[in-house]
């Protein structure tokens, strides 16, 4: 396993968004996590990531990681693409990028990487980020976090706020990575999308899981198919 | 009037140096760690006294500048580490009330350890005023032009230490990540930033740099208590006449401050002349002039010259 939480929770004073998840990501598995808005995807996601507090256990790669701060996980490979992007706007898109690898990852073949897969970056790349359109500005924040050599990349909504042909864009990159062997947890709002790209798939409501199997099963479920795609 | 203006500018220059370098590091420390410091001049202050202290003892004049920067720097990453992470998400009026009380306990702190008499500190840049006459042309008073040459070289010193440090937040590899860790708290965490270090290393930087315009001026301020007080208040102009978070901004805004204070002082002395005005002192409005600064870039571009391009902070 790369990943294993147990009884995971995260608070926010007295809300408590996460109420005791248990999941896995096991190695060269693409797992997505769906649900609704306020069902807990993102406390989930910053949780693991050690950017809020949260409660239970952290087992990455054996090792139990629930006490360390966000840079220690980073320095191990866990690394996430944060909801919303949350680039660096007023530094340009290399530098953006070469921040990326500050904890772990080789900036200049990074960079050469990167760009190669996000061919618009490198034609940007002294531009500062905040000029980048809505889907660029999702691009780097994919390659910012690839340029850590990520060993878990984690994604949160990658697809939010985007036209669809980006939105395919995304997951067409996304498919890429996992087939260059990358472990990736993405929590999608697209749940067609989502279950469509994951190998397994949970599906959160109110903080915990309440449903899990193989992406395609969940796809074909009845229940699924009312309460989350809309079919 | 040439020649005046150039007088001026000669004098006002210097002045303008030590503004920046004191509201390089206000606005740093607000820019990174979101902190209106209102103690910075009495944390600068008691480097300095740290320095005098060294120097009195062992007679280095390096040894006591290194002295007083290290233990800003040592006061400034306390005050982030003890205090600051402690009250962490306090609002703004917290915050200040917090930074005052600093300002009052070193303040006092410097009054029981080193009392209040004047101390003196060498002078590091002494030099004579060099006197120069413009040609006949340009200058048909012949009047002399002053040229402050301990002062120039002193301000020369304040430039190249705010223009090296802007430099060092702008490309090295720890400024970078303090200045993503500024624009994108969440984002700097996800790519491994330690958040906690980028503001403590904003506070030490910014207090060593107060300590060093505290030596820059002390040949005149003498070494005392309220030595950087009058300093400060011209820091936070720069700051906001600059753009409040861009260090930069706080730089240029100090120079221009500089130059903009005695060009009004000369513009009001010639309009009371031309008055018949006697009774008043222009000089005495050079404060008034920094309160006026301060208040029109806040009504009329409260971002500051250099404001941020993606949001505005303050």
């Amino acid at each position: 396993m790369v990943l294993e939480t147990g009884d995971f929770r995260v608070s926010y004073g007295r809300i408590t968004a996460l109420k005791g998840v248990d999941i896995k990501v096991a190695e060269n598995e693409a797992v997505a996590v769906i649900g609704a808005n306020g069902a807990g995807k993102s406390s989930l996601m910053n949780g693991l990531a050690g950017i809020v507090e949260a409660q239970g256990g952290v087992l990455y790669k054996g090792a139990d990681l629930s006490r360390l701060p966000s840079h220690q996980r980073v320095k191990r490979g866990l690394v996430l693409c944060p909801e919303g992007r949350r680039i660096f706007p007023e530094l340009n898109v290399e530098e953006n990028l070469r921040l990326g690898a500050y904890r772990r990852g080789a900036v200049k073949t990074g960079l050469v990487k990167v760009y190669d897969m996000f061919p618009r970056l490198a034609e940007r790349r002294t531009q500062a980020a905040g000029y980048l359109s809505g889907g660029e500005q999702q691009m780097l924040a994919i390659g910012r976090a690839l340029m850590a050599e990520p060993e878990l990349l984690m994604l949160d909504e990658p697809s939010l706020g985007l036209a669809p042909v980006l939105v395919d864009q995304v997951f067409e990159t996304l498919r890429n990575l996992r087939a260059a062997g990358i472990p990736i947890l993405l929590v999608e709002q697209n749940a067609v999308k989502a279950l469509a790209f994951a190998d397994r798939a949970y599906i959160l409501e109110n903080g915990r899981v309440v449903m899990s199997g193989k992406g395609a099963e969940l796809l074909a479920d009845e229940r699924v198919k009312q309460a989350y795609l809309g079919i | 009037m040439l020649v005046q203006i150039l007088q001026q500018i000669a004098f006002g220059l210097p002045q303008g140096a030590l503004y920046g370098l004191m509201g390089f590091g206000i606005s740093l420390i607000f820019g990174i760690s979101g902190v209106t410091n209102f103690a910075q001049g009495n944390a600068g202050m008691i480097g300095v006294f740290v320095g005098w202290t060294v120097y009195a003892l062992t007679g280095s004049l390096p040894l006591a500048l290194l002295a007083g920067l290290a233990g800003g720097a040592l006061l400034g990453a306390g005050v982030d580490r003890l205090l600051m992470k402690r009250v962490k998400g306090l609002t703004h009026a917290g915050m200040l009330i917090i930074t005052l009380g600093l300002l009052m306990i070193f303040d006092g702190l410097a009054l029981i350890v080193w009392g209040t008499e004047p101390l003196l500190f060498p002078d590091l840049f002494k030099a004579p005023p060099i006197m120069v006459t413009l040609p006949p042309a340009l200058n048909p008073e012949q009047l002399l032009l002053i040229i402050p040459g301990g002062d120039l070289r002193t301000a020369l010193a304040a430039v190249v230490l705010s223009f090296g440090l802007v430099a060092f937040f702008r490309w090295s590899k720890p400024g970078l990540a303090a200045r993503a860790k500024a624009q994108d708290e969440a984002g700097a965490k996800a790519v491994g930033i330690n958040v906690a270090a980028a503001d403590t290393l904003a506070w030490a930087v910014g207090v060593a740099s107060a300590v060093a315009a505290g030596f820059l001026i002390a040949p005149k301020s003498t070494v005392a208590p309220t030595m950087l007080i009058n300093l400060q208040l011209y820091g936070f102009t720069a700051a906001v006449f600059g753009g409040f978070a861009s260090p930069l901004g706080a730089v240029v805004g100090g120079l221009l401050l500089g130059v903009i204070e005695k060009l009004v002082v000369l513009g009001l002395t010639s309009l009371f002349a031309a008055a018949g005005i006697l009774s008043v002192n222009a000089a005495d409005f050079q404060l008034s002039v920094v309160l006026v600064i301060i208040i029109v870039t806040l009504t009329v571009r409260p971002t500051g010259l250099f404001a941020s391009r993606f949001k505005g902070k303050v």
